[in-house]
């Protein structure tokens, strides 16, 4: 009895890393796949913002939907600042659960910052193209894993100009 | 030992179902970027047509079929990356309620670069509008990571998106001066969105007595010639207005304010008792006297032929809104030159906007 109760402890004292670690792997792995959706529903939604946004008709009108810093980071708790209402409305998607990326380790860059010119593929000639990228820096719970990883997406949009 | 290894094997095979059911989920987020960026590209650039072709309100250069279905490549095609990028997508041009009229990718229908091919701008079929969106359907396909193991060797993802343009459901400031004169009104009051009509086409002077101001800003009660005073309400008197006449051109899109009156002294007179309002109207009209305004709302009529000036024409209500208080007391005509007529001039808006 006794020399079984040992033989049980030796195994589970064996076993138990390894399941902690296939669970804490888990829990990271379904993590990261929340905060890949995150993060690409937020660049859709920014990048789409600004393609609804339109028409753009001077610099100043196109930088006021964007964020005063590029890249940016974070997701204020309030919008209307000067994050811009792009990034407010690429944050919606990330609030709301405490398995979401927190706002200070995401980082917004959008490109173009500023309104061209001429794109020259346009039949209006300053209709352009848009991409938002999110980034989250996921900070990891597995053991023997790099501390954070890096969760990426883009969004592309097609500004159409009337 | 044996009981962890097999404990183990469900375990790793629970974690690989996840990892691929994972995977096309995060996947299918990407195809979603995909197709709400090229199905809102199109609808924007359907809007930029109709503005061309319809001459309003500032015509740009129409994009026309092909830059549309190219740009709509590349954007699918810049959107997504590594496993969330598209392996093919379908795609349609919509009308106004969603429904596909023809397909223009990866084959295209004839009809859809027929449609286009009046003037490049925005497809018409038949004399009326016909596109006023797109539906985008890419898919991924790609092969599993474990559940090959359960005789699952690939797995697809779509995620469909349409996004379409109508034009603006009241008066903008951007006017171009279509004016709907007369609506004899059809059997049934109030009027129903999908009714067709039969209306004046602008004309804008008539004889005495029912002669207009003819102002460029007139917005209200075409019963009320002068020197009786034009009491509007609020919300339209703070829009500008145009004088110019243009016939209504099938598939055009007429959003008229209307305020009719049931008594207007000796000039016109409706086969109506007079003071006879609904209960709730907005602030600013008459409600007693000569004008006693009756019917208040906005009303968008899709032309559904060709009029010219001054031509009785047909067409279709798309939109009578009773948040404007829209709400319309039709008379019988006594007098189709007198009577009834409902309508404005200078507050005709076919603005293209996104619905959806």
């Amino acid at each position: 009895m006794g020399r079984s109760r040992g033989q049980s402890l030796v195994e589970f004292a064996l076993v138990a890393p390894i399941l902690l670690l296939l669970l804490a792997g888990g829990a990271d792995l379904a993590r990261a796949y929340f905060v890949g959706i995150q993060v690409s529903d937020g660049a859709r939604e920014a990048s789409l913002y600004i393609a609804r946004n339109t028409p753009y008709t001077s610099s100043s009108d196109f930088s006021s939907a964007l964020p005063s810093r590029n890249p940016y980071s974070g997701c204020p708790s309030t919008t209307g600042g000067a994050e811009g209402p792009a990034i407010d409305a690429g944050c919606q998607a990330f609030g709301g659960s405490f398995l979401s990326c927190p706002s200070s380790r995401i980082i917004w860059t959008l490109s173009p910052d500023t309104l061209p010119s001429q794109s020259g593929t346009s039949p209006t000639g300053d209709s352009f193209e848009v991409t938002v990228t999110a980034v989250c820096k996921l900070q990891l719970l597995t053991p023997l894993l790099p501390p954070f990883v890096t969760i990426s997406s883009s969004s592309t949009s097609w500004v159409v100009q009337p | 030992m044996v009981l962890f290894a097999l404990a183990s094997l469900l375990i790793i095979g629970m974690a690989g179902l996840a990892l691929d059911a994972g995977l096309s989920y995060l996947g299918q987020t990407g195809l979603q970027s995909a197709s709400d960026n090229a199905s809102l590209a199109v609808a924007r650039m359907l809007a930029v047509d109709y503005s061309s072709e319809n001459q309003v309100p500032a015509p740009g250069t129409p994009w026309g079929y092909s830059t549309i279905v190219s740009t709509v490549n590349h954007i699918v095609g810049a959107n997504g990356a590594g496993s969330t990028r598209a392996t093919s997508y379908q795609a349609y041009f919509t009308d106004g309620s969603g429904t596909k009229i023809c397909q223009f990718w990866p084959t295209a229908q004839a009809t859809c670069p027929a449609m286009f091919s009046l003037s490049g701008g925005l497809p018409e079929a038949s004399g009326v509008l016909s596109a006023s969106g797109a539906l985008v359907i890419p898919t991924n396909t790609h092969k599993t990571n474990v559940l090959d193991v359960l005789g699952i060797v690939q797995v697809s993802e779509t995620a469909p998106a349409t996004a379409i343009f109508g034009v603006v459901k009241g008066i903008s400031a951007v006017s171009v001066g279509y004016a709907v004169y007369d609506i004899y009104c059809p059997t049934g009051h109030p009027l129903a969105v999908g009714e067709q009509i039969t209306y004046y086409s602008p004309q804008w002077k008539k004889a005495w007595p029912c002669a207009n101001l003819g102002d460029a800003n007139f917005k209200g009660d075409l019963h009320s010639p002068s020197p009786d005073p034009l009491i509007v309400p609020g919300w339209i008197s703070g829009k500008s207005g145009s004088a110019a006449i243009t016939p209504v051109k099938a598939g055009h899109t007429i959003v008229v304010p209307m305020i009719d009156c049931v008594d207007h002294g000796s000039q016109c007179t409706e086969p109506v008792s007079p003071g006879v309002c609904p209960a709730s109207l907005p602030a600013g009209l008459p409600t007693s006297g000569n004008d006693v305004m009756c019917a208040v709302g906005l009303i968008a009529i899709k032309a559904i032929t060709n009029c010219s000036t001054g031509s009785t024409c047909t067409g279709q209500v798309v939109s009578f809104p009773s948040s404007q208080g829209g709400i319309l007391i039709c008379p019988t005509i006594a007098n189709p030159t007198c009577g009834n007529e409902i309508g404005t001039q200078g507050s005709e808006s076919t603005y293209p906007e996104l619905l959806k």
